[in-house]
């Protein structure tokens, strides 16, 4: 008879075999395969560092500010829509586990359905926000918020930011349900107001959370393809490229799969980075 | 002004507020119900349905391609969540509380598969497929699904774990039952929450999956519906009537997820902060 250490070895290797076998062939043996792909080049096959030279040039720089720009823009969007929603979704309401549970449905709206959300509220000639806009006199011609650089950067954004609102809603109402009433009182009763009591009572507990949550869901829609690629496609003339687009453009038109490889590395590690950088932070704040 | 108004009055700034953040969604569902044959209107005053009208419906619908790529949907996505859970929760439980050596490892690989982007395997593993030769192929897709699914269920169902006493099983064991009647007996049966939380987070991951699907598949006879929705109603110049058709065809695609996650919210909800602390 084998020992009960023995048997629970064997059982807990038996356990998670199935998962590290799928792990290990459908995201660790692909990640391998990218690794070793950025370093050959298209063509020749020689090995070296030109598609990451190639990451300095015109195609790519963009791209990565792109990125930058609908990856960070949408999180202070997100940050700035989710602390007051919280806050008003954490007072004594009619109906409040209704409310928040609405606020949370943009999670699982699929993505094709949140770009149609954003194609038909934005299209040029009959979107509701050209029609409202053309009746209010606000605009005195239809906005092309698809179609003009600039437009077409904030109506990403926006997108990207009303998807991944729900998971910042989540993580900053839960911080503030674990503020304790008394420190809130006490600063009342201190003769704080309600804009004193905010600043240096609310927010500074607010703040890990803010701070985790917002990298987490920035370092998401960093690597986000599709609702880019389905409300522009990169257009209007790249100005919506990301990194993302850019990788499946190198490796599915230009079938460069040496360049596509290092742009995906660059987003692998741009998150690890970001999120190391938010560990180091929290972790000194504790 | 009384308690009571003001109770009232935030009450309805709050649902004012909630439908805002909801409207562009809102938007689709109210759009669906416009007749088709005016859907493309530059008057402000046709913007709402004037009444009730299904048509959209009926015609999305009688496009068989879409009832099709629905069923072919729910039935990866119904796979996807069963195969998860017989992946994630044997996983889960052993590293919950099995002593076993290489343990770290397995908690450590789970973290670097968390933080491996999609799009960053997305081509390799559609060059593997091909390599395979199982482009098009629907348990493919399924397998993928069930492996990006792995990190997060096993979270779950591991809190869960956590959170069952040990002397429950302890009691087992020293009845004489083995590991796995103990598994059946009682682990199973007390995990039942956790596997339908898991469970609808895996399909509605499969469910809504858009890059992996529009990669890997590539002959409509296979589309799941994201795919089908974007290839055949999306494009530059669509006629009123296919714009009405995909506020339809979107509502119907985005009903399932928000349904599974509307009854699996709270369970989900405390995942994901658990999740977002670790992860």
């Amino acid at each position: 008879m084998i020992g009960r250490r023995t048997y629970f070895q064997a059982a807990g290797l038996a356990m998670v075999g199935p998962a590290v076998f799928l792990t290990a062939t459908v995201v660790l043996a692909p990640f391998v395969w990218v690794v070793a792909q950025s370093f050959i080049e298209k063509g020749s096959g020689t090995l070296g560092l030109a598609n990451f030279a190639w990451l300095t040039g015109p195609a790519f720089l963009p791209a990565l500010w792109n990125s930058l720009l609908i990856s960070v823009g949408s999180v202070l969007v997100e940050v700035m829509l989710a602390v007051p929603l919280a806050l008003l979704l954490n007072r004594p309401l009619a109906g409040r586990a209704f409310l928040r549970s609405i606020v949370t449905i943009p999670w699982a709206i699929p993505t094709v359905a949140v770009a149609t959300g954003f194609l038909w509220l934005g299209n040029t000639n009959y979107g509701l926000f050209n029609q409202i806009g053309l009746a209010t006199g606000v605009f005195s011609e239809p906005i092309s918020f698809l179609g003009e650089r600039g437009w077409a950067t904030a109506w990403v954004t926006l997108a990207h930011a009303w998807k991944g609102l729900p998971l910042v809603f989540i993580v900053i109402l839960a911080a503030l349900q674990s503020l304790s009433n008394e420190i809130v009182e006490a600063a009342r009763v201190d003769g704080a107001g309600p804009l004193a009591t905010f600043n240096n009572v609310v927010l500074p507990h607010l703040m890990p959370s803010i701070a985790l949550a917002g990298v987490l869901s920035g370092i998401y829609n960093f690597a986000l393809f599709d609702i880019t690629f389905l409300l522009t496609g990169g257009g209007p003339s790249g100005s919506t490229t990301t990194l993302p687009l850019l990788l499946y453009n190198q490796a599915f038109r230009a079938l460069d799969m040496g360049r596509a490889s290092a742009i995906g590395l660059v987003v692998f590690l741009a998150g690890v980075a970001a999120l190391a950088v938010v560990f180091r932070v929290s972790a000194r704040a504790r | 002004m009384s308690r009571r108004v003001r109770h009232w009055s935030r009450s309805t700034f709050a649902a004012v507020v909630v439908a805002v953040v909801i409207f562009p969604f809102l938007w689709i569902v109210i759009s669906s119900f416009k007749s088709p044959d005016r859907f493309l209107s530059l008057d402000l005053a046709d913007a709402l349905p004037r009444s009730l009208d299904f048509t959209s419906y009926a015609l999305a619908l009688r496009r068989a391609d879409l009832v099709g790529w629905m069923v072919t949907s729910l039935g990866v996505a119904s796979a996807t969540m069963l195969l998860s859970l017989a992946i994630a929760a044997p996983t889960a439980f052993a590293l919950a509380r099995l002593r076993f050596r290489g343990r770290r490892t397995v908690d450590n690989l789970l973290i670097l598969h968390y933080a491996v982007p999609s799009i960053t395997i997305a081509v390799p593993l559609f060059v593997l497929l091909v390599a395979l030769g199982q482009v098009n192929s629907l348990p493919a897709l399924v397998l993928v699904h069930s492996s990006l699914t792995i990190p997060f269920c096993t979270w779950v169902l591991r809190d869960f774990y956590d959170a069952i006493p040990v002397e429950i099983e302890e009691a087992g064991y020293s009845d004489g039952a083995s590991l796995v009647q103990v598994l059946r007996y009682l682990i199973l049966p007390l995990s039942v929450p956790g596997l339908l939380a898991a469970g609808a987070y895996a399909f509605i991951l499969s469910w809504n999956d858009f890059l992996f699907a529009f990669i890997l598949l590539n002959d409509q006879n296979s589309f799941t519906a994201p795919v089908g929705i974007h290839a055949f109603f999306t494009g530059r110049n669509i006629e009123q009537s296919l714009w009405a058709q995909l506020m339809a065809a979107s509502t119907l695609v985005s009903l399932p997820s928000a349904i599974l996650f509307a009854l699996f919210q709270r369970h989900l909800v405390g995942s994901f902060l658990s999740g977002s602390v670790r992860g």
